[in-house]
């Protein structure tokens, strides 16, 4: 027990001692998708704001850039979006190249159309890159019992995925 | 009503234990500007129906009718507290509240329900929006065996357990109303007379429902469904403890029943398969029918298999769907009977319908179907469908 405390102690001091931005705002469960696609490299995060009048789904989004001095960005949004009544909450990591290597429901609020938070659904969107067509019930399986959640994330990780290569390309 | 009374005072300590553990680091959310702008939502959806019976000798009219219409609101109190309603136009001028509670999530594996809820029973009355389902009217068995849209007041627990992929709900509701001056369940549509809605319905016996779903398996969803308790009656209501004979009268106008239903929903591809299993027990019904003169069966059963495959998978550059679809059902509300009552075969159904969906977007439908509707005695009957079905 006392080792596991720790080895607890010495990862969040890490942790901490790394972070540049104030990681307090992410979530633990997104910060836990950092650090496994990093395997224990160290990393710093920045917060960035694109500007919304020209990136309206990535400017309502928090958007961040992981790495670590010269090496090229990785990149982790965080959004919001609507399944038929309450708004769900989501991270999309994408690694150096825009390829999204992970996709995870944060928050789920509604009664109804929760399974969108299954790993194995979200795992349909890892390799997508931006400029590829992402259609719910085509590209992404349709999901029964959640169809306006399930094609609400796909449309936002689609819309959220073109603005951010965008922004990136300028 | 004692037991009415400890049901829910468990359900209210268990509620507000569970409340002083409630975690915030277990349940972060983003916190984006748009959370505070979008705490109201408004939606709904619509059927518009023309149904035409087909005969061979005899001339028939044809309707058209705004089938529903209803209006969904929901507001977000809170990270964790919300509200949903739904306000029913049914065939242009009955209103109705079709659904109209509080929620509350103490964790995503432990939510509160309590207010005006659909019961959870197979697929349709929970998924009832018009363009959820194949074809321009519901199955026949979510209207003659789950009498959907089933819905009554009532209180308990749902979640979603993510690391073993299953949802579960259970609450504790109002029953069917089986007597009120006559009685009003029976024989040729079972449940659906007795359907209290909510409105001014009266409580005599506490009854308990709860759905296990698990979508563990891609493409699979498959769901259990229990509802069990005892019918209510207005016979009880200013009856004196001792006064036995009236008592008596009053036991027979209630009937205990027990429904379980096993659905199954699968996508692959373009194809999508759903089925759907539903049995009924009712026991006193041979005092029942003889208080009330009413037909009413022991035991109703049936099932519904569909099949139904989106042609326009095949052209990726098309984003409209076109479904071909085959619905076999069979169902029978007279399964058994008791006392001297005999089985009516009229009320012993089997049917098919097929048809196509037109889907221009996933909830903006146009539909057309074919039913041939068979009864065991009674002269087939055919209908031609077509409609509208929306949801937004």
């Amino acid at each position: 027990m006392k080792s596991q405390i720790i080895i607890w102690v010495l990862l969040f001091a890490s942790l901490t001692g790394l972070s540049q931005t104030k990681t307090d705002d992410i979530p633990s469960n997104a910060l836990k998708m950092i650090e496994k696609a990093r395997a224990g490299k160290s990393f710093k995060i920045l917060q960035f704001y694109p500007e919304r009048t020209k990136y309206p789904d990535l400017g309502y989004s928090k958007c961040y850039t992981i790495n670590n001095q010269d090496e090229k960005p990785a990149y982790l949004i965080l959004a919001s979006a609507k399944g038929r009544t309450e708004l769900f909450d989501f991270a999309v990591l994408y690694d150096t190249a825009l390829v999204i290597t992970e996709v995870k429901v944060l928050v789920y609020r509604s009664a109804y159309g929760g399974e969108i938070s299954s790993g194995r659904w979200l795992r349909q969107f890892k390799g997508y890159f931006s400029g590829k067509s992402l259609e719910y019930g085509k590209d992404i399986d349709a999901i029964s019992g959640a169809s306006f959640s399930g094609s609400s994330i796909t449309l936002g990780i689609s819309k959220l995925s073109r603005q951010l290569s965008l922004y990136t390309s300028e | 009503m004692k037991t009415i009374l400890i049901i829910f005072l468990i359900l209210f300590s268990f509620g507000f234990v569970a409340a002083q553990n409630t975690d915030s680091k277990s349940d972060e959310g983003v916190k984006t500007e748009l959370s505070e702008i979008s705490r109201l939502s408004i939606g709904g959806y619509g059927q518009i129906d023309f149904n035409l019976p087909l005969h061979e000798e005899m001339r028939h009219n044809a309707t058209l009718d705004v089938h529903r219409m209803v209006l969904l609101f929901g507001y977000q109190f809170s990270e964790q507290t919300s509200f949903l309603t739904e306000i029913e136009m049914e065939h242009v001028s009955e209103v109705y509240v079709e659904q109209a509670y509080l929620n509350h999530r103490f964790f995503p594996w432990l939510n509160l329900k309590a207010g005006l809820m659909l019961i959870p029973m197979g697929i349709i009355n929970e998924f009832h929006e018009s363009s959820a389902f194949h074809g321009v009217e519901r199955p026949n068995i979510d209207n003659r065996l789950v009498p959907t849209t089933w819905r009554e007041i009532g209180v308990g627990f749902h979640g979603n357990i993510l690391p073993i992929q299953t949802k579960y709900q259970v609450y504790v509701v109002n029953g069917f109303k089986s007597y009120d001056g006559g009685g009003t369940i029976r024989g040729i549509d079972g449940l659906r007379k007795g359907r209290q809605k909510g409105a001014e319905s009266i409580a005599s016996h506490p009854n308990v429902s709860a759905k296990v779903d698990y979508y563990g398996i891609s493409g699979l969803t498959i769901g259990l469904s229990a509802y069990s308790g005892k019918t209510q009656s207005n016979l009880y209501n200013g009856l004196a403890d001792d006064n036995l004979n009236a008592l008596a009268e009053a036991d027979s106008s209630v009937i205990s029943l027990t429904m379980v239903g096993f659905d199954a929903r699968y996508r692959i591809g373009g194809f999508e398969l759903r089925g759907q299993f539903i049995s009924t027990i009712l026991s006193n019904t041979q005092a029942y029918n003889a208080l009330t003169g009413k037909d009413l069966g022991s035991r109703m059963q049936g099932y519904y298999m569909e099949a139904a495959y989106n042609v326009f998978r095949h052209f990726p550059s098309y984003s409209h769907e076109l479904i071909p679809f085959i619905r076999y059902e069979q169902y029978d509300t007279h399964a058994a009977t008791e006392g001297s009552l005999i089985r009516n075969n009229a009320y012993n159904h089997t049917e098919i319908t097929m048809g196509l969906d037109y889907k221009l977007t996933q909830n903006a439908v146009l539909k057309a179907d074919y039913q041939i509707l068979k009864a065991k005695g009674v002269e087939d009957q055919f209908q031609f469908n077509m409609g509208v079905a929306i949801a937004f």
